[in-house]
């Protein structure tokens, strides 16, 4: 994994970590949302608190798997996870070329309201806390807080 | 064999769509869920549709891009489209794409009815 730039440490009492990777498809993907909306909820999220989490891990995984690694099995896709009650942090990481969020046409725009794509990148900045791409847009780095 | 993605009823000239599932996110679900919606327009008595989201718990972009196609034929086939039943937190997400000004949004399939006439 490339060390583009430093883990975040908001939190350092973490409940449950994970890092790993996998091949680049939305079936192991959604495995890997699965499993974190499980923590979640092991670690008093409900699943209404849990939305959140949810729609920035599912955009984000699009991106990684279907964007930047073009569901290509010989491509990974790696993940750094850590979760407590009140927090969560992710760092994700495709091999692909990456690519400049700021570029994607804003699909708010009255002109562009209709657009097939491009609503990922709004609903991951609207749905965190924080978040961050790298200068290259391959490595994806967010938080998300517990609501109320 | 292909999952039933939604239930269908009539109340008089309305068609009335309830979606199954509880995530719309997975790529083979989305298709198998727009495929259905689709179909209904085949028909020509379907005019006017509403699509009940009470069960659906969570619907990515994906899902999103699925019921803009949607709007899209229901345009050509000069029909109309509501949606209803939407969760908070799923409309919040129409609201943040600005998509709760594309859509007719009712709270439930009576003021979808309703809105028709």
């Amino acid at each position: 994994m490339s060390d583009a730039f430093d883990l975040r440490q908001t939190s350092t009492d973490w409940l449950w970590t994970k890092e790993f990777s996998f091949d680049s498809s939305m079936d192991a993907a959604h495995s890997f949302i699965d499993e974190i909306m499980a923590q979640l909820e092991s670690a008093g999220w409900g699943m209404k608190e849990a939305f959140a989490a949810n729609m920035t891990f599912e955009e984000a995984l699009i991106n990684a798997v279907q964007h930047g690694n073009h569901s290509d099995l010989e491509k990974q896709v790696h993940v750094i996870c850590r979760l407590n009650g009140k927090l969560v942090y992710a760092r994700i990481e495709d091999e692909g070329n990456g690519f400049d969020p700021d570029s994607v046409p804003d699909p708010t725009k009255e002109d562009n309201l209709l657009m097939a794509s491009g609503r990922g990148v709004l609903l991951i900045r609207q749905f965190t806390s924080w978040s961050k791409w790298n200068d290259v847009g391959n490595v994806l780095e967010f938080e998300i807080e517990k609501p109320g | 064999m292909v999952k039933e993605r939604i239930e269908v009823k009539k109340i008089a000239d309305v068609t009335i769509a309830t979606c199954n599932d509880m995530k719309l996110n997975d790529d083979l679900v989305i298709q198998e869920w727009g495929d259905q919606l689709l179909e209904l327009l085949d028909d020509v008595s379907c005019r006017k549709l509403v699509v009940d989201f009470s069960k659906v718990l969570f619907m990515s972009s994906s899902a999103l891009r699925a019921l803009i196609t949607l709007n899209k034929k229901i345009k050509e086939a000069k029909s109309a489209l509501v949606l209803c039943a939407i969760d908070d937190n799923i409309m919040e997400a129409f609201r943040i794409t600005r998509l709760d000004n594309v859509f007719t949004i009712k709270r439930d399939q009576d003021e979808s009815i309703r809105s028709f006439q």
